[in-house]
């Protein structure tokens, strides 16, 4: 159950994706993020689809597992959609009661769910095919200008990395300590909401309690290794780009250049239908 | 009439299917347990057995094969799930990670309470399990989080115990405790075994824990179940544990190597008591 929510997570595999430099894939999310929400034509997502599912095939990450990340947040995409659907101004199209359905708001009910679907999607992709090692290591490389204007970098990127090494450890706990309250007949499904928030104390509890336990035995090891933060601190693994990289930076540029031509192109001559 | 109280029939269970993480974690297990045993289940770490004893109380629903529990298939589909856990009483590893509340009795009386008992009944069962552990009256209203280790699993214990369950599984109930700890809690857990005739399971890393305390042994490798059988002949089979990173008690391998340099004992001993009595009786002869 609660292994369902894969956000976050990293996936094992060996493809392409899994191969690249950090540093590029965080540009790439980045950039992938942009062109989501800098246009909103029937051309242009059909780009960014396609991109996406050759995304999705080359990780080698099953479609299935991708999709059960969307889990998580179907309750704020039902919210947007529903908020989108029916407080539109326009043109009116269906009437239920009070409530009215426009041709705006359909548009943007299904382009903003659209959105918010391949926005998480998108940035799953990130965590699916880097380690949370990698990826701090390619955002500390990235930020490291901010340096001169006196931003912990170093430190940032070290309490990212915990949190995010911290995520499915975390699960893990709460899975287990589930179990164990379920074994003494606790109730975690049943029941109206005050009784269902009560239901979640024995779970919340043991589970601080264990994330502080966790917090105080990692910083202890971490001192016990001489820790002391980014100043001279090298890396055994540096990172470098190859060649795949540079291929692959150039597929992430043409993409976008496509994306906007396509948009453009679109605004100036509106015959496709589906404009706003 | 020995009744048989937990049937597993060719129980699978995969987890993860369809990812890369997908793992045949239980590969057609079958076997019956009968009401009053004392069976200890031992295995490589990763073998399947904390796996396994979550199937025994319906925490982890097999993927294929069946599960009875006193003659009722436990997947019928009304089958009261509940009323099973409050029968098959699950000790979880490191279980004094799931104390939460104020005060050790509320703690313990977290259980009874769940299983809509009425207070009296509740507290009783409090008081009762409190006593078979070994925490007095003292510590009743000390915040469990302020106890010494032993102690916190012991309160642990006493809150599967204050169900009063027909089955106790205990998860490797002494890891982590200093030897006088992991005797009073194994001492405990038998005497307990004794007065009230509650089947056991006992899951252990420990063969002398095994040697000295139960009567038949499963042994785990891998997913499967590879001996099932009294303990003394187990560990007559030494060297097929050896070959999947398990062992015989020591006193096995002493009595073993006495034998093979011609001294006259019987190689059957497996506690320290019993190869004493041997070796005494070989001196003697």
């Amino acid at each position: 159950m609660i292994r369902d929510i894969t956000i976050g997570q990293y996936y094992p595999a060996d493809s392409v994706l899994h191969h690249l430099d950090p540093r590029l894939k965080l540009n790439g999310t980045l950039l992938f993020i942009i062109s989501i929400f800098l246009f909103d034509t029937f051309y242009g997502y059909l780009a960014v689809t396609i991109f996406l599912l050759t995304v999705i095939k080359l990780s080698k990450v099953p479609l299935k597992y991708v999709l059960r990340g969307l889990k998580a947040v179907i309750v704020i995409l039902i919210f947007t959609m529903t908020f989108n659907l029916f407080l539109t101004q326009g043109d009116v199209l269906v009437r239920l009661g009070f409530l009215r359905i426009t041709k705006q708001g359909l548009h943007s009910a299904l382009f903003n769910g659209l959105r918010l679907i391949y926005l998480i999607m998108g940035s799953s992709f990130m965590t699916f095919t880097t380690t949370p090692n990698q990826l701090t290591d390619g955002m500390e490389r990235l930020l490291r200008p901010l340096r001169h204007i006196k931003v912990p970098v170093h430190e940032i990127a070290m309490m990212m990395s915990i949190a995010l090494r911290f995520i499915p450890i975390l699960l893990e706990e709460t899975d287990k300590i589930m179990k164990a309250q379920m074994a003494r007949g606790a109730d975690f499904e049943s029941g109206g909401v005050i009784k269902r928030a009560k239901g979640l104390v024995p779970l919340l509890v043991p589970l601080f309690v264990s994330a502080f336990r966790r917090a105080n035995d990692l910083a202890m090891a971490m001192e016990a290794r001489c820790y002391r933060g980014g100043e001279g601190r090298t890396k055994m693994k540096p990172l470098k780009y190859s060649r795949k990289d540079a291929v692959a930076y150039l597929v992430l540029f043409m993409y976008f250049a496509a994306v906007v031509v396509i948009s453009i192109y679109e605004k100036h001559f509106p015959y496709f239908a589906f404009r706003r | 009439m020995i009744r048989l109280q937990i049937v597993f029939d060719h129980v699978d269970y995969i987890y993860g299917m369809g990812t890369s993480f997908e793992k045949h974690a239980l590969k057609d297990i079958s076997f019956k347990i009968k009401k009053g045993e004392f069976i200890g289940l031992i295995g490589h770490t990763g073998s399947g057995k904390s796996t396994l004893i979550q199937h025994m109380n319906g925490l982890i629903r097999a993927t294929r094969g069946k599960i009875y529990f006193n003659g009722e298939d436990i997947y019928e589909k009304n089958y009261d799930m509940r009323s099973l856990r409050s029968k098959v009483g699950l000790v979880f590893q490191y279980p004094e990670h799931q104390l939460f509340e104020t005060t050790v009795y509320k703690d313990v009386n977290f259980g009874p309470r769940n299983l809509g008992l009425d207070k009296l009944e509740a507290d009783i069962r409090t008081y009762e399990a409190l006593k078979m552990v070994g925490i007095g009256e003292d510590l009743l209203d000390v915040s469990p989080f302020e106890l010494s280790g032993g102690q916190k699993r012991r309160v642990a214990i006493a809150g599967i115990l204050a169900m009063k369950p027909e089955v106790l599984i205990l998860d490797e109930p002494t890891a982590g405790l200093d030897p006088k700890g992991r005797d009073d809690i194994l001492d405990q857990i038998a005497r307990l075994h004794k007065e009230s005739n509650i089947t056991i399971i006992l899951v252990t890393h420990s063969m002398e824990d095994v040697a000295n305390y139960v009567d038949r042994v499963l042994v785990m490798n891998k997913g499967s179940l590879v001996m099932d059988e009294e303990t003394r002949k187990v560990f007559a089979r030494y060297r097929e544990l050896e070959k999947i990173h398990l062992a015989a008690p020591q006193v096995t391998y002493i009595m073993n190597a006495l034998r093979e340099r011609g001294f006259p004992v019987s190689t059957d001993a497996t506690t320290v008591e019993e190869a004493k009595n041997e070796i005494i009786k070989g001196i003697k002869r």
